[in-house]
């Protein structure tokens, strides 16, 4: 890969979602590569111009290319010159694809789009095919070694820098899978032994998990004696949903919790009835106004506070 | 094994982790006749030790539950773990038509409220 993709000065977090799978360097012919290198190498600083001039006028790039320090540009332009002569040359592959995930990594952090870095990486291609003609004149052979050295180098670079973009965007949607969930079922102490438990959006078997389960935690730390689940923000329910929904109640009813109901809108209740719910185990009410006040006449009906 | 003890009104009942299905006939009949003797009003199970209450668990449950209630006692279950209530109603089991309470104190309030007995 030129080195002239690396702009960004910014450093990304630590990676933390799923490893890479590197793509193996050893099956591609290393002449080809060698020779690729060759006439790349002599070249060098005739095709960074060009690409440089390229990607200035990039809508993507350009402005980030613009922000650079041109020092520092100059360094890591460097630097991964002698990556990739060190991967080529000497065989040392890791820290050249190590390199290629962390620029990635940033890019793709960046929200620059795949399709930006294929543009940048087919006009390096189109620099340097000219280069190779030149180069190897007097040679077809070499020339189509050259070539497929090119396009095997360009091959491997994009498949790692795919790869790094696929792992992170998984990355995200497992974050943000997660933080959905924490943020959805959260179990609120209205007053002593009393939990409300709002219920907002769809619930999934993932989800219907996580809420019982943090539900039935709340209810032997906090000791409650009365849960309100609010479904005010439930738009419908399906069978799954309402199956989902009775077994949180009748495993808060096994630790001895009351469950109250509140909240149901008139289209959930057709929905319960159209699909058979045995409504008689809920205790439903209409609001969590009214919800509450019957927790404390069941409170005081038992003796104890809610 | 199990742990009967009577206090007043009530029996109080420890259910261990490790009671097999011959140990829950027999807590059956033996409650059933301390019932009797001592004209209990009130059954206390405490399930807190169980780490699991399987189908035959519910159904010994909910037996004991209708066989006291015959010989005019109510029963509570109380202590059902938060992890073992999951487990029950992942595998649909239903304790139907028994009481329950949060530990033991919760137990004898309910018991109290229904039944009226002395402690």
């Amino acid at each position: 890969m030129s080195n002239d993709k690396q702009w960004s000065g910014s450093t990304p977090a630590p990676y933390t979602g799923s490893a890479i799978e590197l793509p193996d360097p050893s099956r591609l012919d290393a002449r080809s590569l060698e020779l690729f290198w060759e006439a790349y190498d002599a070249h060098y600083d005739e095709v960074r111009e060009q690409l440089l001039a390229f990607v200035s006028k990039d809508p993507i790039f350009g402005p980030i290319v613009a922000r650079m320090d041109p020092q520092l540009q100059l360094d890591r332009d460097r630097q991964s010159r002698q990556l990739m002569r060190d991967a080529i040359v000497d065989g040392q592959w890791k820290p050249y694809l190590d390199d290629l995930v962390q620029q990635g990594r940033t890019y793709a952090q960046q929200g620059i789009s795949f399709s930006g870095w294929f543009q940048v990486v087919s006009a390096f291609r189109g620099f340097v095919r000219p280069v190779l003609f030149q180069y190897f004149d007097d040679s077809r052979e070499q020339l189509l070694a050259g070539l497929t050295g090119l396009h095997d180098l360009l091959d491997l670079a994009m498949s790692t820098i795919g790869e790094t973009y696929l792992a992170e965007k998984e990355t995200v949607i497992r974050n943000q899978q997660q933080s959905l969930l924490e943020l959805s079922s959260p179990v609120l102490q209205i007053r002593d032994r009393l939990l409300l438990l709002p219920i907002i959006g769809v619930i999934d078997t993932v989800r219907a998990r996580e809420i019982t389960e943090s539900l039935l935690a709340k209810i032997g730390e906090l000791r409650a004696r009365t849960v309100i689940i609010d479904i005010t923000g439930v738009a419908a329910v399906d069978s799954q949903v309402a199956g989902h929904l009775l077994q949180t109640i009748e495993a808060a009813r096994l630790m001895g919790a009351h469950v109250i109901v509140s909240g149901v809108s008139p289209a959930v209740a057709q929905s319960l009835v159209v699909l058979g719910v045995d409504v008689s185990r809920l205790r439903t009410v209409v609001d969590l106004q009214t919800a509450i006040d019957d927790a404390d006449v069941f409170a005081s009906s038992t003796g104890t506070p809610s | 094994m199990s742990v009967v003890a009577k206090h007043g009104d009530l029996l109080y009942v420890t259910l261990d982790d490790d009671i097999g299905d011959h140990d829950m006939q027999t807590l059956l009949e033996r409650l059933s006749a301390m019932t009797i003797r001592h004209k209990s009003r009130g059954v206390i199970l405490d399930v807190s030790a169980m780490e699991v209450i399987d189908s035959f668990g519910c159904r010994m449950l909910q037996t004991i539950t209708t066989v006291l209630r015959i010989h005019g006692a109510r029963a509570v279950v109380c202590g059902v773990r938060p992890a073992v209530a999951f487990a029950m109603v992942q595998l649909a089991l239903r304790l139907e038509d028994v009481e329950t309470a949060l530990d033991f104190e919760d137990a004898v309030q309910l018991l109290h409220v229904l039944t009226r007995a002395h402690v």
